[in-house]
């Protein structure tokens, strides 16, 4: 079942998440991180294990919030960034950012952003963060002050095609950033779920190997016979050459009669010899 | 095409364009340099495939390569050029997974300086240069899209020192049968039997419409080439290539292929160990494999059985030997 964890910056950004998917509080000691398994469903309609972490403003809080909460749950498939930001479009208007670049350092990041067809018609922009908020408002770039530390933090655990932006635009050049209430972000961000709920359920776990059932044999039989990592790592790659090659994997029962990896491996090996593939 | 990134140095450029107009939905990113997004990390080769973007692109240098030793059809001088990186094909045993890290398409649009730059290459050598198309990505695959093997068709009608081979598995040949076969060049179509084409080739077409652009080639005229690679082994080997081979001469007059050759399985190592760890559930790439000079290949007795019963095949009952030519490797 995949994993996606929600991150904002503000309180008033995470509560309209919090009632509308029913998250409730882990209770971490460091983390305000939330949790609900249920719900929107994927493209595929898996159930999905939600997340949703308020790491507070700034990208430095966003990158250490973000890199704790991933090493906390290393199940998370996916995370999403769901927040405020400025940008001259109109107020409330959801984008996603196909582009989030570091306003310091220079340093950008591409998502890899789902197929159009299932993100219907969101508009994509380019996300800037900054270190102070920024007024010099363009149509295509939104200034945020968390994505890039998300970004960073994320993208040395997770492929880019599993970690997005999706903002709201709550200050533009007729409404300026002094305008904005913890009301009015509340609000936008309650109108963003449509949109963010289209992500979430394009997101393509389906393109990634299932390989739930090769590791949990291979737990079961490390569980029963030592192992040193070498010899974990071989097994797990003759596990899968197995089940890729044989059609399924090899039967539980007589793996664990072997007493050691060594036995084991020189059985898995002999067989996957003698395997032939035929078109 | 849902997602385009552009150069901003070739956005405006005609060409450039044209080639945005054919997907008025996409949306549009611009960016400084290709390799910002082509070469970022955190890419997922496997998970792009299902949904790639488009880079349209300049190329700077490096257009006209060297191919690597055994990459040829009997010429003395011998390179390559991908006028795109990435293949809207997806076979299992491509070394393009294992090479690059995204699996975006990468279309260098200033042709005119590959032209240039063969041309100059091909007027350093006295004799004859061949070029091969098709390395790096489908030669013709795109071609509705960028009309680049249109163009390189009329730039080497000028050149006759200079030899095309465009490589593919396309059935995109209207502006090749639309026009007159120039000598200079051969039409070489990658083929595998028809079930290894079905379950490998994903995307490709099929065997038989293969054939029946090669058929359709030649009676209009083209120099044709034929291209067994990569062979693969399986249980019923031999009864699926000698099919194959049938099949292929029964509808071309074997007599008027310019060229035809074998190419076993091989890849880089460092390619081979990321291909796995994207396609861990792939057959092909679970089967029993050795390792020699840091090329992942099949053992040495089935790599030679598999060449020496194809080319006893070919030899004795459709080809010449001066038709012939073992190993133009790249899987």
């Amino acid at each position: 079942m995949p994993a996606i964890c929600l991150i904002t910056a503000l309180p008033s950004e995470a509560r309209p998440l919090i009632k509308h998917f029913r998250l409730s509080a882990v209770g971490h000691k460091h983390l305000r991180l939330y949790q609900a398994v249920a719900g929107p469903g994927n493209a595929n309609q898996h159930a999905i294990t939600l997340y949703l972490l308020q790491c507070g403003v700034g990208k430095l809080n966003a990158a250490a919030d973000t890199a704790a909460m991933l090493q906390l749950l290393p199940s998370v498939d996916a995370v999403i960034n769901v927040g405020i930001a400025g940008c001259e479009r109109p107020l409330g208007e959801t984008i996603i950012a196909h582009c989030v670049q570091d306003n310091a350092s220079s340093r950008q990041w591409y998502p890899h952003l789902p197929s159009s067809k299932l993100v219907g018609n969101a508009v994509s922009v380019q996300v800037q963060t900054v270190d102070t908020p920024a007024d010099n408002y363009t149509h295509d770039t939104a200034f945020d002050m968390e994505a890039s530390g998300i970004v960073h933090a994320a993208s040395k655990v997770l492929d880019l095609a599993f970690i997005h932006c999706v903002k709201v635009v709550s200050d533009n050049g007729q409404s300026s950033i002094e305008r904005i209430t913890s009301e009015s972000v509340a609000q936008h961000v309650s109108n963003s779920i449509p949109v963010l709920e289209t992500l979430m359920a394009a997101l393509p776990f389906d393109s990634q190997p299932n390989l739930a059932d090769i590791q949990a044999l291979s737990q079961t039989l490390q569980a029963r016979i030592h192992f040193s990592s070498t010899e974990q790592h071989t097994l797990n790659q003759l596990l899968q050459r197995h089940k890729a090659l044989l059609g399924q994997l090899p039967d539980e029962t007589s793996l664990l009669q072997h007493a050691t990896a060594k036995s084991l491996r020189q059985h898995l090996v002999a067989e996957l010899d003698n395997a032939n593939i035929a078109y | 095409m849902d997602t385009i990134y552009i150069e901003r140095e070739v956005m405006s450029l005609p060409r450039t364009q044209a080639m945005l107009d054919k997907y008025p939905k996409a949306r549009h990113v611009t960016v400084e340099r290709y390799t910002d997004v082509f070469n970022a990390p955190g890419q997922n080769f496997r998970v792009q495939k299902s949904n790639p973007a488009l880079i349209l692109a300049k190329k700077h240098g490096n257009r006209v390569l060297p191919t690597p030793p055994d990459y040829h059809i009997g010429g003395q001088n011998n390179y390559y050029f991908s006028h795109m990186l990435n293949c809207i094909y997806d076979c299992r045993y491509c070394f393009l997974q294992g090479m690059y890290r995204s699996a975006n398409y990468v279309v260098f649009v200033n042709y005119e300086d590959f032209f240039e730059d063969i041309q100059t290459t091909s007027n350093n050598n006295t004799e004859p240069s061949w070029f091969f198309s098709g390395y790096d990505c489908d030669s013709l695959a795109l071609e509705p899209m960028t009309y680049f093997m249109e163009q390189c068709l009329a730039a080497f009608d000028s050149m006759p020192n200079a030899w095309l081979e465009i490589r593919t598995k396309s059935t995109q040949i209207r502006n090749l049968t639309s026009r007159k076969p120039i000598d200079n060049c051969v039409v070489a179509y990658s083929l595998s039997p028809e079930n290894i084409a079905r379950t490998e080739e994903h995307k490709t077409p099929s065997l038989a419409k293969r054939i029946k652009a090669l058929k359709l080639l030649q009676d209009h005229g083209w120099k044709i080439g034929l291209r067994f690679d990569p062979l693969l082994k399986a249980e019923n080997s031999q009864q699926l290539y000698s099919t194959l081979f049938e099949q292929v001469f029964a509808e071309i007059d074997a007599s008027l292929v310019h060229s035809v050759s074998l190419g076993p399985f091989r890849l880089p190592k460092p390619f081979f160990k990321k291909m796995i760890r994207l396609y861990p559930d792939s057959a092909l790439l679970s089967a029993s494999m050795s390792v020699r000079d840091n090329m992942v290949s099949y053992d040495e007795n089935t790599e030679a059985n598999l060449i020496n019963f194809c080319e006893s095949q070919l030899l004795n009952e459709y080809i010449s030997s001066e038709q012939y030519f073992p190993c133009v490797s790249v899987s």
